[in-house]
Parts: structure tokens; C-alpha cells; sequence
């Protein structure tokens, strides 16, 4: 598995375009809600409009990049479908975006055997891809100028 | 007594300041400083004065780094004065955020003293 890092001023448009990269290869997609931090009107829309795609909700210590302690965040996850997808599109202008209140946390998304496929820490604007051979050939090939770094 | 005695320091008693019992108590509500901080109500533009006045608690905190019991304070009065709190929590092998940490509004990356509950 090799790591690609997303650079911290994605556009939109490389935002939008990394998302339709992503559909092609990962299988679902997450975000977490963290109970410290206030949830704004657009959140309970966007979980309701997402709600027929949601696979779990759980309460989590940890998620991919980051680990809370003495406290709780709900993490969901969701199948990534071209209808899931749209709806992403259509929520955010970009991936660090993904911050309360606005929106829910740390828009991630998973393989089909759950392993991370992009990792996100928003608050951070720390984004990374985790690809094998032919998926890191594909991202560079079509989207080389979203990556600042090899990890 | 200092701002950061733990054993010292309530919301509640925070939110008052007696000139007369020592110039270190200090509180978001009175927009006061930190012993050793600039004190300034300058750098955190923006705000209103109970927001300013935590905003430039948690920027001194970020230089000295804070225990457990005062991250709970500042998550504390963080919600009460609408800025928001994130942590505490670490990232792990990440470039940013690799030892326990907590956000007060824009301040980052506070360090937490010893052990996190």
C-alpha cells in the first residue's frame, strides 16, 4: 500500500473530481459526529437525506487519524453509491470542509474489506490516500496535481 | 491563589474577579491575563469580550500547555461563551496533532501535561 498526501488548498473542483475518483474504487464512506462540538441544522438534513444508505452508527474513541480521550464521538457509515455520491457533492465544497457545525467530521472513506482509502482529518486539512499499485497509477495519472506528498 | 490551580478553579468562581484578593485570578468574563501572558485583548479579533478573554487564555495556555483538569475548564467555558472545543485527542503518526492535544476556537494544538482520563 503506498500513501498519498492531499494537498491542503484542494479546489473545489479537484474536490468534486476526487470524489468521482473515489466512487470507483471505494465501497462505502464515513463521518463522525463529535458531541463536544455543536451540530448545526444542515447536519440533521444531510443524515436524514444519507439515511437509506447508512450501514452502522456507533460510538467511537477512535477513528482513522484520530483518538479522543475520556469521551465518545458517533461515528456513521454509509455504502457509497452514484446516489450517495451525489449527495456528498451537492453538501460541501471541499474536503476539509467537513467540520461542526456545518458539517459532520472527517469525511473518510473505506475499501470494500474496510481498510482506509482516504483518511481525513479536516480540522487539521490533513488528507491522505491509501492505494495499492494500480489504484496509486490510476490517482496519479488522472489527478497528480491533488498530491503534495508522499507519506 | 494562580488561575490554573486545579483545585482553585470553577466556572463559577472563575467568572468573578477580586482585584483585591491577587492579581492573578482571572477570568473570560473579565478579559483579563494569564501570569506571564502579553495580556492583550488585541490578537483575537472577532469576538466578544468573554470569547476574546478565553481565546487569549487558551493562546497562553498553548505556550505552557495544560493538565487534564484545565483542559475540563476550558472545554467548560468554551461552550458557555460559543467557541469551540475540540479534544482532547491525538493523531497519531500524522505531522500535525501527534501528542494529546485540545482546540479552543483558533488557537491549536494545546498540549495536555501528563496523563489524559
Amino acid at each position: 500500500v503506498r500513501t498519498l498526501a492531499i494537498k491542503k488548498d484542494l479546489s473545489t473542483n479537484e474536490y468534486k473530481a476526487l470524489l468521482v475518483c473515489l466512487a470507483k474504487i471505494a465501497t462505502s464512506f464515513t463521518f463522525v459526529i463529535r458531541p463536544e462540538i455543536k451540530s448545526g441544522p444542515r447536519i440533521k438534513s444531510l443524515i436524514e437525506r444519507l439515511n437509506d444508505f447508512l450501514i452502522a452508527e456507533q460510538e467511537v474513541d477512535q477513528w482513522p487519524g484520530t483518538q479522543l480521550f475520556g469521551r465518545t464521538a458517533k461515528l456513521f457509515k454509509f455504502k457509497l453509491t452514484e446516489q450517495s455520491k451525489e449527495i456528498l457533492l451537492v453538501s460541501s465544497k471541499g474536503l476539509f470542509d467537513w467540520i461542526q457545525p456545518e458539517l459532520p467530521e472527517d469525511l473518510s472513506f473505506l475499501y470494500q474489506d474496510d481498510q482506509n482509502c482516504l483518511t481525513n482529518i479536516a480540522h487539521e486539512k490533513d488528507a491522505w490516500l491509501s492505494l495499492n499499485s494500480d489504484e496509486y497509477n490510476l490517482v496519479l495519472k488522472e489527478f497528480s496535481e491533488l498530491i503534495i506528498r508522499n507519506n | 491563589m494562580s488561575y490554573y490551580d486545579d483545585d482553585g478553579l470553577s466556572p463559577k468562581n472563575a467568572q468573578t474577579y477580586d482585584a483585591g484578593t491577587g492579581g492573578n485570578n482571572v477570568s473570560p468574563a473579565t478579559g483579563g491575563s494569564l501570569p506571564g501572558s502579553r495580556g492583550g485583548l488585541n490578537g483575537s479579533r472577532g469576538f466578544d469580550p468573554n470569547q476574546r478573554a478565553l481565546v487569549d487564555l487558551a493562546k497562553s495556555a498553548q505556550r505552557t500547555g495544560v493538565t487534564p483538569n484545565q483542559s475540563a475548564t476550558l472545554n467548560q467555558w468554551a461552550n458557555e461563551y460559543n467557541i469551540p472545543f475540540r479534544g482532547p485527542e491525538v493523531h497519531p503518526g500524522r505531522p500535525q496533532g501527534q501528542y494529546p492535544h485540545i482546540h479552543v476556537g483558533p488557537v491549536d494544538h494545546i498540549k495536555i501535561k501528563g496523563d489524559c482520563p
